[in-house]
């Protein structure tokens, strides 16, 4: 167990859609029990950047070594990589025909055969974890979206991840329901999970990241420590992009 | 408002909203004109003379065990050889692979684009030509027709369902790990499944009606049987009302069995809306999104449909 190398490393990545150039070579790397937030303007490439790190996407070129095992390698099943690293989405995706529990267990009785009675328990525990004790057996549609949101955090957790992608967790909600969530994200954080969060709260960022990378038309612009990053950045387009989210 | 009252469409939005306002005694419209084509019914029994209630209930074994059993048997078999065709077409018709895609619209186009009645007698003629001599011949192009015929609605019953399904949630299963065979098995069917119900259910009184056609190749079912009795008795109405009522009694009593699993397993936020007739007496649950139609439906009564706004703007020009 040394942590010589790095939780996530990404090098180089390269990613088109057709003609368009969506990632041009970013490169970075979070290490175990860290936090990395990823800013920047739309269609800059972040979503698509955390989609190749789980292989929902995969990149055109580049490497990325997940625990230090190189994932883009074609020996690597997809299911695997995306077992260890899973990814909560801007508008919830839960399943809409399964309750809040069922949408938990999934993956733990389907994919890692845990016999029903073990999986509901465990189910019942992580939406304790993310204050949903009462809400168990409600469907998806029954759920106000801050509580579909924490549903789907703990259906990450559930298949015990080394990592956790967030894509914008945050940006479909309405404002009362926005802290909520990242109390839960910032409660994960403390516990050491590693995180990568696309997100422009940037009080959240500056509370809980450990890491800050500005991306934008494909490229790393500037990276560093989150504080240093939001409070004084180096680049003038940062700049910009900061005092415009700060309001 | 004189030009709203002259425009077609406004006059059944008003009829909709009126009927919605007051059910009872729509309810007791309906019964009365119910009722009037009753007696219309019975006058023409008088110009035919008496009703021969003996000879309705000596030919009821006749009438169901030999024509019920057989449009029951016919339909059964090609609605279920139909929905392992339409699924298969629906799949082919979403693939990435244009060749496929091209020959499910292909097959599609064709059959829903051409009567029933010409495909039956095509295949009769086919099955015919390929199987010379052979006795039932006719109950093998029956049910060639009927399990082609239904295939090609049933893949545009099942595209829908799979077009239903939220592309986020596929990627949230891909997310956690599951292969395309478990997204379809544990994700994607479970919700199709559940979204086709109530069209499949129409298909399939659909194609029990249209297995009446059968009786112009020779197939011995209900219809023909009705129509062979009406022959050789030389009674008319006698047949035709035993037919009509056992038609419906396969028909009436399925959709209703349909409808009450459909209620009695629903799951809120997919297929039926909460807001439909059907939940009368039961409480809307907050936080359920009423479905499109229920949309358009409420947009058409609060008259901010656009094609509405237009035809009365239109309207209104020409007064």
């Amino acid at each position: 167990m040394s942590s010589s190398h790095p939780m996530i490393k990404a090098e180089n990545i390269h990613k088109s859609y057709d003609s368009l150039r969506v990632l041009k070579g970013v490169s970075l790397s979070v290490d175990k029990g860290d936090v990395l937030v990823i800013v920047g303007p739309s269609g800059s490439g972040k979503s698509t950047l955390l989609r190749c790190i789980n292989l929902l996407v995969y990149p055109d070129s580049g490497s990325i070594w997940i625990d230090g095992i190189l994932t883009t390698h074609h020996e690597v099943r997809p299911e695997w990589v995306r077992e260890k690293v899973a990814m909560v989405f801007q508008s919830f995706n839960l399943f809409s025909h399964l309750r809040a529990v069922d949408n938990v267990t999934l993956g733990l009785r389907k994919i890692k055969g845990i016999n029903p009675e073990e999986a509901r328990e465990a189910g019942i525990h992580l939406l304790k974890s993310v204050g949903l004790e009462d809400k168990i057996d409600e469907y998806p549609a029954n759920l106000s979206g801050g509580q579909q949101q924490r549903v789907a955090i703990a259906r990450a957790l559930a298949m015990n991840p080394k990592v956790v992608l967030f894509d914008e967790p945050t940006s479909a909600l309405d404002p009362e329901f926005i802290s909520e969530v990242l109390d839960v994200m910032t409660r994960l954080a403390n516990e050491g999970m590693t995180m990568i969060v696309v997100t422009h709260e940037i009080g959240f960022a500056k509370g809980v990241a450990d890491h800050l990378v500005f991306l934008e038309g494909g490229r790393v612009l500037e990276e560093g420590g989150a504080r240093e990053v939001i409070e004084s950045p180096r680049r003038r387009r940062t700049q910009e992009f900061m005092s415009k989210i700060l309001g | 408002m004189a030009a709203v009252g002259r425009n077609s469409e406004g006059v059944l939005i008003r009829i909709r909203y009126w009927i919605d306002n007051h059910r009872s005694l729509s309810a007791g419209i309906f019964a009365g004109v119910f009722v009037i084509l009753l007696f219309v019914y019975l006058y023409s029994l008088t110009l035919t003379g008496e009703f021969r209630l003996d000879f309705v209930t000596s030919k009821i074994p006749r009438f169901i065990f030999v024509g019920m059993i057989t449009t029951l048997m016919l339909t059964g078999v090609s609605y279920v050889l139909g929905m392992s065709l339409g699924f298969l077409t629906a799949y082919a018709r979403i693939s990435d692979i244009r060749a496929l895609k091209a020959l499910a619209k292909g097959y599609i186009d064709a059959f829903r684009g051409t009567p029933i009645l010409v495909q039956i007698l095509l295949w009769m003629i086919v099955v015919a030509a390929l199987t010379p001599g052979y006795r039932a011949q006719a109950f093998v192009a029956a049910i060639a027709a009927l399990t082609i015929n239904t295939g090609a609605y049933q893949a545009e019953i099942f595209r829908g369902g799979f077009k239903a399904i939220q592309e986020g949630q596929i990627e949230a299963g891909r997310a956690l790990g599951f292969t395309s065979w478990q997204l379809m098995k544990h994700i994607k069917l479970p919700q199709v499944l559940r979204l086709v119900t109530p069209p499949m259910t129409n298909e399939f009184i659909a194609l029990l009606k249209a297995s009446a056609l059968l009786s112009i190749i020779g197939v011995v079912e209900l219809t023909f049987i009705a129509k062979d009795e009406m022959l050789r008795t030389f009674l008319t109405l006698e047949p035709w009302t035993l037919a009509t009522l056992l038609y419906l009694a396969m028909t009436v009593p399925l959709a209703k069995l349909v409808q009450f699993l459909e209620i009695k397993f629903r799951i809120p936020g997919l297929g039926l809306p909460s807001d439909t007739g059907l939940y009368r007496g039961r409480k809307p649950r907050p936080g359920v999104a009423a479905s499109q139609t229920t949309m358009a439906a409420q947009s058409l009564l609060l008259r901010r449909d656009p094609l509405y706004e237009y035809f009365r703007r239109r309207n209104r020009s020409k007064v």
